[in-house]
């Protein structure tokens, strides 16, 4: 809601003297003029007297406020996707070091737990080594697993997550359950063309 | 603007560039501002990924195999494909693939220049040589200095290229021309040297850890090669100086031998099962023989450990091969096969070779690196007392501990002491850093020279017997020893030379490193006691004389300062003179 000054300004008429011929000639037509009429004698007196015209007063500046309503957007959370090109990209990696889409879309139902667990290791280097060249990975927090530590009243919600009995306004003490993850760094490959990064492996022929 | 000393490992299977900042190198603390490039080069297709390593492979791709878009680099398109992806799609795809290109290099038969690469070619495939091969690795680590340090271009930087010690002259020529081709002005160090170089670059004072007279043993087993070098310490000016004082010959056999080794063991076994294996298995095995070989060697607890090779189909356990190795194949294959106990002055064994062989490079028959290492200090006679170990192999401690074990009972009642390495992988590049170092600001230096004496081929006159070609002696230009930068040799003697006519010209090495004097006679009955390089061809320029003229003239050698022996020959009547360089080989 703000306040609006509106100012209306009324036009002011000048009254420009005459000069002496047409002062002459009008004289005697005012005397009949004067003569003839009751009326327009009654407001020449006035004018004699001095009286100004209503045009002829100081223009008048009419100050008022009105009241106006404007609607204001504040970034409010809105839910979009994160870059997709991104996503296709790291399956492609995994796919290419470590047939990691191959791994999950076959069912492991039927195969023993030595094939499978075989496999996994194969899986295992070939995922860590995608892990490893392409982020650097660290903990949130530095201290040991079910360790105590203190986390200050401000904290940063995304970087640590309360659980349990959550009360009062902090400092908080607890265990440390999950040290958490971060990317501290990624080097991800370039690309030369988006287009085609859905295609997470090309089918491959022999000839 | 920086300055920048850069050092290029130029290897078998693999290429690493380090550098160091010239403004920010104080010598006390070198190695902690040695730093290594990330290299960009393609994982897929149209995928640019930054690696610490180059696969010095090349890949010459279809028309149809890739988009237009898929060779761009950052700076700019490729032609062909350099790096990871080269050797990933060689092991699919046959005839366009090319690798070990450096070892083909100093082929006992095939010129340098000679286009015979891929081996294995499709007919569509354009051959290249060994020596364009080697130029478009260098292009590619050119291109990737230049894009990292735009403002720093690699043709104004000191750069240091290494190089098998084992190498002969052409084959350091050819490296250096190719490097030339590129806009480098780069010397050249052997890598066991350069591997001796990163470990004083850790030492704050090297001269504690050697005493005089000591011999220092290099042995850098890469990916194909195996290289061995003696250092010794001397004094001189009541100083300690290190001299290179002999290097081994070229061995084919180094790391990849032994997985090779694993693979074929495992195929046999496999194959009296009833499964053979087709040639992308056998890639895939080695691949896991590999990643086996290594888990067993780190743990000895372990008693084995299942090797698999899926399917290349979609699912990951049908058709998948399954093989075990065991904790006793890996110590009986890689132990007792490439390391066995060797007595001093055992020689590599030699097996009966069969008369026809494909054009290949000439791998070694014995794979006994203990029994190289005999074979080469008994022929220098020397017992070393220090041992520096450089290359991925030594990482597995296993091998590291049976190495030593068998260098001690080798040596019999010397106190043998294992020098601490830099880096078994990163160690010739970073010590090729540190060298360009030394070379600019100072520090210590080891004094390396030829390591052979050289020969030339003189036909001795004689009257003309019918079926008998005049016998060639050998006379020594060269002496071992002769150092880079160093004063000209002149031969006493003057010889006769043909100009403006194609002459071929023979050379040798000698085998042992004793020192020769310039222009000691080897009789053509001695000859077998040499080793004989390439010869060449090579048509002298006339000048004024007529072609054909034998023109009287003397000879001197030098070493240039970037390591290369020039030999050349003088008028005596005029001011001409002709340079007779190594590069050029018969094709």
């Amino acid at each position: 809601m703000t306040q609006n000054t509106k100012t209306q300004k009324i036009t002011s008429q000048e009254v420009k003297p005459l000069s002496f011929v047409p002062r002459f000639i009008g004289a005697f037509g005012q005397f009949f003029k004067y003569m003839g009429s009751g009326d327009y004698a009654a407001r020449c007196q006035h004018a004699g007297k001095g009286d100004v015209f209503a045009f002829e007063a100081e223009p008048t500046v009419i100050t008022e406020t009105i009241e106006t309503i404007r609607e204001i957007e504040v970034a409010a959370p809105i839910l979009d996707t994160v870059n997709e090109d991104g996503a296709h990209q790291l399956l492609q990696l995994l796919q290419q070091e470590a047939r990691f889409i191959d791994f999950l879309q076959e069912s492991i139902d039927d195969y023993a737990d030595a094939d499978v667990g075989a496999a996994a290791r194969q899986i295992h280097s070939g995922c860590a080594k995608v892990l490893n060249q392409h982020f650097t990975i660290d903990v949130v927090n530095s201290a040991s697993e079910n360790s105590r530590v203190e986390i200050p009243a401000g904290y940063d919600a995304k970087q640590i997550k309360l659980e349990g009995r959550v009360e009062g306004s902090g400092p908080y003490a607890g265990t440390l359950i999950h040290p958490g993850w971060k990317v501290t760094d990624t080097r991800l490959p370039k690309v030369t063309n988006t287009e085609n990064l859905t295609i997470l492996a090309p089918a491959e022929v022999e000839v | 603007m920086g300055h920048y000393f850069i050092g290029i490992d130029l290897g078998t299977t693999h290429s690493a560039v380090y550098y160091s900042n010239a403004s920010l190198v104080s010598n006390e603390q070198a190695t902690s501002k040695i730093q290594q490039l990330n290299i960009p080069q393609f994982t897929a297709a149209g995928q640019i990924d930054e690696l610490p390593l180059l696969p010095s492979f090349v890949y010459f791709p279809h028309q149809t195999e890739f988009l237009d878009s898929d060779f761009q680099l950052p700076w700019g398109k490729a032609t062909s494909i350099v790096g990871q992806l080269a050797r990933e799609l060689g092991s699919k795809s046959s005839g366009r693939l090319v690798q070990s290109a450096k070892s083909w290099l100093c082929h006992s038969q095939v010129g340098a220049e000679e286009a015979i690469l891929p081996i294995d070619a499709l007919e569509e495939v354009e051959k290249v040589s060994p020596a364009e091969v080697t130029q478009a690795l260098l292009t590619h680590l050119v291109n990737a200095w230049n894009t990292s340090f735009p403002h720093a271009l690699i043709a104004d930087q000191e750069v240091v290229i290494t190089v098998p010690a084992s190498f002969d002259p052409a084959a350091r020529v050819i490296t250096e021309q190719a490097a030339k081709k590129v806009g480098l002005r780069a010397r050249l160090i052997e890598e066991p040297l350069a591997a001796f170089y990163a470990w004083l670059s850790d030492q704050s004072s090297w001269a504690d850890n050697l005493d005089v007279n000591e011999h220092i043993l290099v042995v850098d087993v890469g990916g194909g090669t195996t290289d061995l070098s003696l250092i010794q310490t001397v004094e001189k000016d009541g100083e300690l100086g290190l001299e290179r004082i002999a290097v081994g010959r070229h061995i084919l056999l180094g790391g990849d031998n032994m997985d090779m080794t694993l693979t074929y063991h495992l195929a046999g076994q496999l194959a009296q099962n009833g499964t053979n294996l087709e040639p992308w298995q056998i890639t895939g095995l080695t691949q896991a023989c590999r990643e086996a070989k290594e888990r067993l060697l780190s743990n000895s607890e372990l008693s084995d450990v299942s090797v698999v090779v899926p399917s290349r189909g979609r699912s990951l356990f049908n058709n998948s091969i399954k093989a075990t190795l065991t904790q006793t194949d890996v110590q009986q294959l890689l132990i007792d096969g490439f390391f066995p106990e060797s007595t001093f002055g055992e020689q590599a064994q030699k097996v009966t070779r069969s008369g026809f062989s494909a054009i290949n490079l000439n791998y070694e028959s014995d794979p006994a690196i203990t029994r190289h290492i005999s074979g080469f200090l008994a022929q220098q006679d020397v017992k070393p007392t220090k041992v520096l170990l450089n290359g991925g192999v030594f990482n597995a401690e296993l091998i590291r501990t049976t190495l030593e074990t068998r260098l001690e009972n080798l040596l019999g009642d010397v106190n043998l002491t294992m020098l601490t390495p830099s880096h078994l992988d990163y160690a010739v590049a970073k010590g090729a850093t540190y060298y360009a170092q030394v070379q600019a600001q100072g520090g210590v230096k080891v004094k390396s020279g030829l390591s052979a004496n050289y020969y030339i081929g003189v036909a001795s006159p004689m009257p003309a017997i019918p079926g008998m070609v005049p016998p060639v002696d050998a006379i020594c230009v060269a002496p071992f020893g002769l150092e880079e930068g160093s004063d000209e040799q002149m031969l006493p003697n003057e010889f006769s030379l043909i100009v403006g006519e194609s002459v071929n010209f023979r050379f040798f090495q000698s085998k042992h490193n004793d020192v020769e004097t310039v222009g000691k006679v080897i009789s053509s009955f001695s000859l077998g006691l040499l080793n004989e390089l390439n010869p060449l061809s090579i048509r002298l320029d006339a000048g004024h004389y007529q072609a054909g003229d034998m023109v009287r003239v003397y000879l001197t050698a030098q070493v240039t300062e970037l390591g290369l022996l020039l030999l050349q020959a003088h008028d005596t009547n005029s001011d001409l003179s002709w340079t007779i360089e190594f590069q050029v080989r018969e094709a």
